[in-house]
């Protein structure tokens, strides 16, 4: 049983529901947190101090960014995975500088995503 | 038309550390992107053939472009495009990676190869949805409903419209056609409309709007997700808007790269476009194998 916690942060529910299948088949006994908008996540974060948070850019009330930043500033360790659409030259050197391990153009694919999150979990 | 940034890919498959490709992305002065960079980033020529056309110049007092035209490796009009894509943001990412030799030529070349076979849409995609002069009758439809204000953007819209068409193929149905109709008549009613929206701004501003009746909709977000959806729920929403959140997002990545930086809003559902609004829409009605929908731009 793995015993780690990963927190998910993104607007799309089809999005939360396909990284959470794909969690539970590769990560056994993992707990899966959800957030909706970044204010949410900040707060869960807060609470649960996940080992893994993988990161919308794009939601509405605070986006990705601002959370982000929030997260790094509450915890230096905190590892980021940014998962995005919105992969230019102007976000992905932002998200990096801001602190995020590593930045995941959608659409997502397994293989790939599992290579990234493995050394984190 | 590009699926990912090249600084993206270098971090995903550990090309490059991440460290050294953030300070890359921070230099403040553009790189000075020579031609042999811009050759090997545009497949017009080899890293060989660059590092020949180098020592050559170290003899002869001439331009690269002069010497690299006498060997025939490039033609007078290959120079002249070369030129025009100084300014993309993967090619002065390609001339840093050189100047603080991350990379050498060969490497160089062989990253871009990968990159390129990886990341670009085929033709076979676009091939398949190709029938009768698509891209003139994209042209005139945009032209003709496209407002003076907003004449100066065409191009633009008409590369958003083929994008969309490229990931409509990817990830829904093989064969989208353009009909020769307008958008309302074409969806026959306003009744029981299903909208997905949303905005982009930036460098260009302007709302999309995808509009479709609710069978079309619901076969819409069963095939994006690759899940059974069987009525409009929460699910189905989050499914045609994530498409059409992706699309915008490659639209992003595209519009960067010809240093146009743009961004968007989350995307939105709604169950009508208001006639006022409808009215001021480039409309791009379409006939796909799962129903019909229309594609519509409102330049802002």
């Amino acid at each position: 049983m793995s015993g780690k916690k990963v927190l998910l942060c993104d607007d799309s529910m089809l999005i939360r529901v396909q990284l959470k299948n794909f969690l539970n088949n590769h990560i056994e006994g993992v707990t899966i947190l959800e957030a909706a908008n970044g204010r949410v996540a900040i707060d869960i974060y807060k609470k649960e101090k996940p080992n893994l948070v993988l990161m919308d850019i794009v939601m509405p009330e605070t986006d990705g960014l601002q959370c982000l930043k929030e997260i790094i500033d509450m915890d230096k360790d905190a590892k980021v995975i940014v998962l995005s659409s919105v992969g230019n030259k102007e976000i992905l050197k932002e998200t990096l500088k801001i602190g995020a391990i590593n930045f995941i153009q959608k659409p997502w694919e397994e293989e790939p995503l599992s290579k990234t999150i493995q050394p984190y979990i | 038309m590009l699926n990912q940034y090249l600084g993206n890919y270098l971090l995903n498959h550990n090309l490059v550390d991440r460290d050294i490709l953030i300070s890359l992305l921070d230099e403040n002065k553009k790189a000075h992107v020579k031609l042999g960079v811009l050759a090997i980033d545009s497949n017009l020529m080899t890293a060989k053939q660059v590092s020949e056309v180098h020592e050559m110049q170290k003899r002869f007092d001439k331009k690269f472009g002069e010497l690299a035209v006498e060997k025939d490796y490039l033609k007078e009009a290959d120079v002249d495009y070369l030129l025009n894509q100084q300014k993309l943001n993967s090619i002065q990412l390609s001339q840093l990676l050189i100047d603080h030799k991350v990379f050498s030529l060969e490497q160089l070349e062989e990253v871009l190869h990968a990159y390129r076979k990886e990341n670009n849409f085929t033709d076979e995609q676009y091939r398949l949805m190709q029938k009768g002069d698509l891209n003139k009758i994209l042209e005139s439809m945009i032209q003709s409903q496209c407002d003076p204000l907003h004449i100066g953007k065409t191009q633009e819209y008409y590369d958003y419209v083929k994008l969309f068409l490229r990931n409509f193929v990817r990830f829904i149905d093989h064969q989208p056609l353009i009909a020769d109709s307008n958008g309302k008549m074409f969806l026959e009613d306003a009744e029981d409309v299903i909208v997905a929206s949303q905005e982009i701004y930036g460098t260009y501003n302007m709302v999309i709007y995808l509009i479709m009746k609710r069978e079309t909709f619901i076969d819409f977000a069963s095939h994006y997700s690759k899940m059974k959806i069987n009525k409009r729920d929460e699910l189905a929403e989050a499914s045609v808007a994530e498409f059409l959140n992706l699309n915008n997002g490659l639209f992003t990545i595209n519009m960067s790269e010809e240093g146009n930086p743009i961004m968007l809003k989350p995307p939105t559902i709604l169950d009508e476009v208001d006639d006022l609004v409808l009215g001021s829409l480039i409309q791009i009605p379409i006939i796909t194998g799962i129903g019909k929908l229309v594609l519509a731009i409102k330049p802002q």
